[in-house]
């Protein structure tokens, strides 16, 4: 007998490593409304997305988003403002024709009839200015590799630019490999700011004929820290640290931007 | 030939740090030294029977005119006017001794001590050998934990734990369930000193950290500081925790045997060269592996994978003449995962072998050398190793296809030189420096594989040099005032950057009674090491690298004051401490960094340094701790509880607003009970409660629009999601409770004697929070809505174990 309690708790000591799953109540977590967008200073079309954010929990999981038909979305300016209008087609928030943005800020309002008031402010960005262009490359069996230097002089206040590479013929664009980067200048506002980056083409003997355009673009100081974000965002790692996105729309999500961009050909 | 300049530069700073702080102590001693002439009473206090030397034991007058405390060797030194004087020697759990001396010249006078259990009979005090009385003592926020009670104290599949007993102490919290880490006063694992026999121990943990590295057989004492530190110890901001091995039994061979659910131990010791030396030898290694391999073998057609993890233990010491003693020390330790796979078909092999180990080695080499009866020095030379490893190989018909190993790890090198100064009967100073040659190794990786044709050989390493310079002067102001001030000099040179940092500390007390003190403390200290972890749990993958150029060294203040009464008569001592402490050069990954990516992830781009994915903030600790302890009789043991605060602030986290800390935890209780009910069955119990840890929960997800000037796919309808979550650690997983059982019952044996014991964890089978998840409510179903679901871990968890103590 005294055996069998010995075994018994030797047995239960061993294989009684279990896992449980238990629900947790928690509580109710609100819808909000989400907004992205850019207003292109010198660009002839300009457009909003406006979807509801989903919940996680009590709700099945699912990739679709609920897109916001109805709200009433402005852009302010100085004495001028702009009304978007929605298009079913494109499920976004449109606008034609050049905005008349003075320097200074610009208000993004969007009211909704169930999800309340939205509103952010930001800064009108300065004309990209002079800057000096530095370009080389090294030609492999394959492909060609163009090392980009773009110089901007530096400025009283910091400085933010995104460069996305591309390749393209006429309007067809698409991404190139890789440059779609942020540079600041932050820490060294008296220096010039550098954006080097290195971008590649086949060969055209290798079916790369298309051309190789850079776009050069000066952003906000919340664009460049959500486009940095952007670039370390993996909720899939279970591993990595939770990466709250940026956000600048009071009273709901998203990310309203004003730049000004030029292209650049890469020869 | 840079080491040697940097020593001698060192050295150089040292002697003016030495020459300033000596005339100051000369200056503060003199008026005592030409009060009287008086005569020194030195030597070593010794346990009766196996020799070892007491540390700790009061040494004083019968009419308590002067009164010393032996040190950590168990060296004592006092001074006496000429003339008889009657000597009593006090230690709790030992029979006093009182001896009359008659003093007209120094004199050295060793003493022994004898278990009081062994002559009291009756008097059940032996659970208390190392504890001093707390109204007596300057230093304040310190606990010492008398190794018998880690043996009583009920522990998960039976396996004694240091490290968790003193996770039962106020101020010192666990992290998650079954976890080994201690979280001091707001601070993380990574932030405490953990030593054993002067060897600084990286990673004390066992199987992921449910267990730790100290069993307790082979250990004499242990303490935790957690504020007021004296100025000897330095590195780390908030605890030190300072293990001495036994010296071995000098008069008899002895041994003990165990045998448990996940292990067995062994452990000898015994004298050597006619009872001038003696040894001691102890390991423990988990069978796990060996039991359940057939059952391996057989299910997976002659593949095998397991888990071990062993111990090993080991010191002599050898006393050369009255004098000068020597000791050697070591330990080793290993945890290893592996896993072997075999195919064989008509023409072909295919192998592959994989592993996953860690350990630490420590050794120390000891000189203790009584210059003069009034100066005792310690010179140590010791080393640390800390490493991970993880191999991988594939093989086709034995040739190599793939190989993979990845390491890292830290050396230590360090020579450390103590003295302690028995100035007079009201100033005992210690003094001394300590160098310690680090070297990091976070990633080392070669790679070679056959199908891409190609080899990686990266190593990173970086080699730093820390140091210590310190001295304190324990300061008896008057018969009710005591302080303890110090001064200690950290440096730290990693790459061409030195950090010179001063670290001054002060404790005080003042006794209102004889029973009753106030006391109050002050620290600074400075820690040149970063632990890279965001696991939060202490994985053996977690990265020990140093303060840099860019990394700066993490900086902690304390103040801590409180209140210490014994109640004698009831056995019972009660403390009661409020503490503040700020943090300054915390690290932690940027949000989005893993540690999966060490060398790349938060910045995007190839070849990023861990030092691109960190982050440095600040800390604010703060809160009460309140210990009942009752340290003699039938029943012994003690309420704990805290209340505290810990939040900490992060420009590039939690959009720079301040967050609790993960290991915040508002409310800490613990309870412990050990009851002798006869000789030979001990009953004990425990039960524990914590506000639940502070996790940042998602909330909801979005579409992410474009801003791109190009088109990434958006005209087609596809938007990227993001997630948005709570505030930084803002939302409470459920309280922790448990409780757990055990009971105790020896028998005297023809050789020795043998121990039962039976215990419970988790006695109530709580459902513990360890992590949670999110998924679906019903498995299986598209439709199911998603819920927060809670991993629980131990369910109540029986444990035998049986152990045989011979002599």
């Amino acid at each position: 007998m005294k055996n069998f309690w010995i075994y018994t708790a030797l047995i239960l000591s061993i294989t009684s490593c279990q896992t449980v799953l238990e629900n947790v109540p928690i509580p109710e977590i609100p819808q909000k409304a989400v907004v992205f967008g850019n207003i292109e200073v010198d660009g002839q079309y300009h457009s909003f997305r406006i979807t509801k954010s989903k919940p996680i929990l009590n709700a099945s999981e699912s990739n679709e988003y609920d897109v916001i038909m109805d709200a009433d979305v402005t852009v302010s300016s100085g004495a001028n403002t702009y009304t978007f209008t929605y298009s079913k087609v494109e499920e976004l928030y449109e606008y034609l024709g050049k905005l008349n943005l003075t320097a200074g800020e610009a208000i993004l309002q969007v009211v909704t009839p169930t999800l309340g008031t939205l509103t952010s402010t930001v800064e009108v960005p300065e004309a990209i200015g002079a800057f000096d262009l530095k370009v080389d490359s090294i030609v492999r069996d394959y492909e060609v590799q163009y090392n980009i230097l773009f110089t901007f002089p530096a400025r009283d206040v910091p400085q933010y630019f995104r460069l996305e590479g591309f390749t393209g013929y006429a309007s067809d664009t698409f991404p190139a490999y890789a440059t779609n980067e942020y540079f600041t200048n932050e820490e060294n506002l008296d220096l010039p700011i550098k954006l080097k980056s290195s971008l590649y083409k086949w060969k055209d003997d290798q079916g790369g004929s298309a051309d190789l355009f850079v776009n050069v673009t000066r952003i906000s100081k919340e664009y460049h820290t959500y486009g940095k974000a952007l670039q370390t965002y993996n909720p899939d790692n279970p591993f990595a640290e939770p990466r709250p996105l940026p956000n600048n729309i009071t009273g709901g999500l998203g990310l309203f931007a004003i730049t000004r961009t030029i292209r650049v050909k890469i020869d | 030939m840079r080491v040697i300049t940097f020593f001698t530069h060192e050295l150089k700073s040292m002697q003016q740090f030495y020459k300033i702080t000596g005339m100051a102590a000369l200056l503060l001693l003199s008026t005592n030294a030409i009060a009287q002439q008086s005569y020194t009473l030195s030597g070593y206090v010794k346990e009766a029977g196996s020799g070892e030397l007491l540390l700790g034991v009061s040494i004083y007058t019968s009419n308590k005119s002067a009164g010393t405390v032996s040190n950590n060797f168990g060296y004592y030194a006092l001074q006496l006017p000429a003339g008889k004087h009657t000597v009593v020697y006090h230690f709790i759990g030992y029979k006093p001794l009182v001896q009359v001396v008659d003093i007209a010249a120094d004199k050295v006078l060793s003493v022994t001590l004898s278990d009081a259990q062994t002559d009291i009979g009756e008097v059940v005090v032996k659970g208390s050998r190392t504890q001093k009385n707390v109204s007596e003592d300057v230093q304040m926020s310190t606990i010492e934990i008398p190794i018998k009670t880690i043996k009583d104290i009920p522990a998960l599949m039976g396996e004694k734990d240091v490290l968790k007993v003193l996770q039962l102490m106020p101020g010192v919290q666990s992290g998650s369930e079954g976890q080994s880490g201690l979280y001091v006063r707001g601070g993380g694992p990574d932030q405490n000193l953990i030593i054993l026999d002067g060897a600084t121990v990286y990673n004390a943990q066992h199987l992921f950290g449910f267990f730790s590295l100290f069993n307790g057989d082979a250990l004499r004492s242990v303490e935790l500081i957690k504020g007021g530190f004296p100025a000897e110890y330095g590195g780390r901001l908030s605890s030190v925790i300072d293990m001495n091995m036994k010296d071995g039994n000098k008069q008899k061979y002895t041994g003990e045997l165990g045998i448990g659910v996940i292990s067995s131990k062994g452990l000898l010791e015994g004298p050597f060269a006619k009872g001038k030396g003696s040894f001691i030898v102890s390991g423990r290694r988990t069978y796990i592996d060996a039991l359940a391999q057939p059952i391996i073998l057989a299910a997976n057609n002659g593949n095998t994978a397991g888990y071990f993890f062993y111990d090993l233990n080991a010191k002599a010491n050898y006393e050369i003449n009255a004098n000068n003693r020597v000791y050697l020390s070591g330990y080793f330790g290993r945890d290893k995962f592996y896993a072997n796979f075999n195919e064989k078909s008509d023409n072909s092999t295919y192998k592959s072998k994989t592993s996953f180990g860690w350990g630490n080695a420590t050794g120390t080499a000891r000189w203790n050398h009584i210059i003069s009866p009034k100066l005792f020095s310690n010179t140590s030379v010791v080393s640390s190793f800390y490493e991970l490893a993880i191999k991988a190989e594939e093989l086709n018909n034995d040739t190599s296809q793939f190989a993979l190993r990845y390491g890292s790890g830290i050396q230590d090198y360090s020579l450390k030189q103590d003295f302690d100064w028995y100035a007079n009967n009201n100033h005992k100073v210690k003094y001394g420096f300590v160098a310690t040659q680090h070297t990091f190794t976070p990633d080392a990786l070669v790679l070679t594989s056959a199908f891409f044709d190609e080899r990686i050989n990266r190593k990173t390493i970086y080699k730093s040099i820390e140091t210590g310079s310190y001295i304190q002067d324990e300061w008896k102001i008057s018969q009710r005032m005591k302080t303890l001030v110090g001064l200690r000099l950290s440096t730290f040179t990693s790459e061409d950057k030195t950090y010179v940092n001063p670290e001054p500390r002060v404790a005080i007390s003042y006794n209102l009674k004889q029973d009753l003190a106030l006391k109050a403390s002050y620290a600074t200290m400075n820690q040149y090491v970063h632990l890279l972890s965001n696991s939060g749990v202490g994985l053996p993958t977690d990265l020990w690298v140093p303060a840099t150029n860019r990394v700066k060294p993490q900086n902690s203040q304390q103040v801590a004051a409180g209140v210490a009464k014994d109640f004698e008569k009831l056995n019972f001592s009660v403390t009661a401490e409020g503490y503040y402490k700020t943090m300054n050069n915390i690290i932690g990954y940027k949000e989005g960094a893993s540690f999966l990516a060490i060398q790349d992830g938060a910045e995007g781009a190839e070849s990023i340094s861990w030092e691109n994915n960190i982050t440095s903030g600040q800390g604010v600790s703060y809160g009460g701790e309140l210990l009942v302890q009752r340290k003699q009789g039938k029943l012994t043991g003690w309420v704990g509880y805290t209340l505290s605060w810990t939040t900490q602030q992060f420009d590039e986290l939690n959009n720079g607003q301040k967050f609790y800390a993960r290991y915040d935890r508002r409310h800490d209780i613990s309870v412990v009970g050990i009851y002798e009910l006869k000789e030979n069955v001990t009953f004990s119990a425990t039960w524990v409660y914590g506000t639940g840890n502070a996790i940042t929960l998602p909330l909801s997800t979005y579409e992410l629009g474009s801003l791109s000037t190009i088109n990434y796919g958006q005209d087609f309808g596809f938007y990227p999601t993001g997630t948005e979550y709570t505030a930084r650690n803002d939302f409470r997983m459920r309280a922790y409770h448990r409780a757990d059982i055990g009971v105790q019952v020896s028998k005297v044996a023809k050789r020795g004697v043998r121990t039962w014991e039976f215990s419970a964890y988790n006695l109530y089978n709580r459902k513990n929070p360890f992590y949670y998840t999110i998924g679906p409510e019903k498995q299986f179903d598209p439709d199911s809505k998603q819920v927060l679901k809670q991993i629980s871990l131990f369910p109540i968890l029986p444990s035998i174990s049986w152990n045989y103590t011979f002599n």
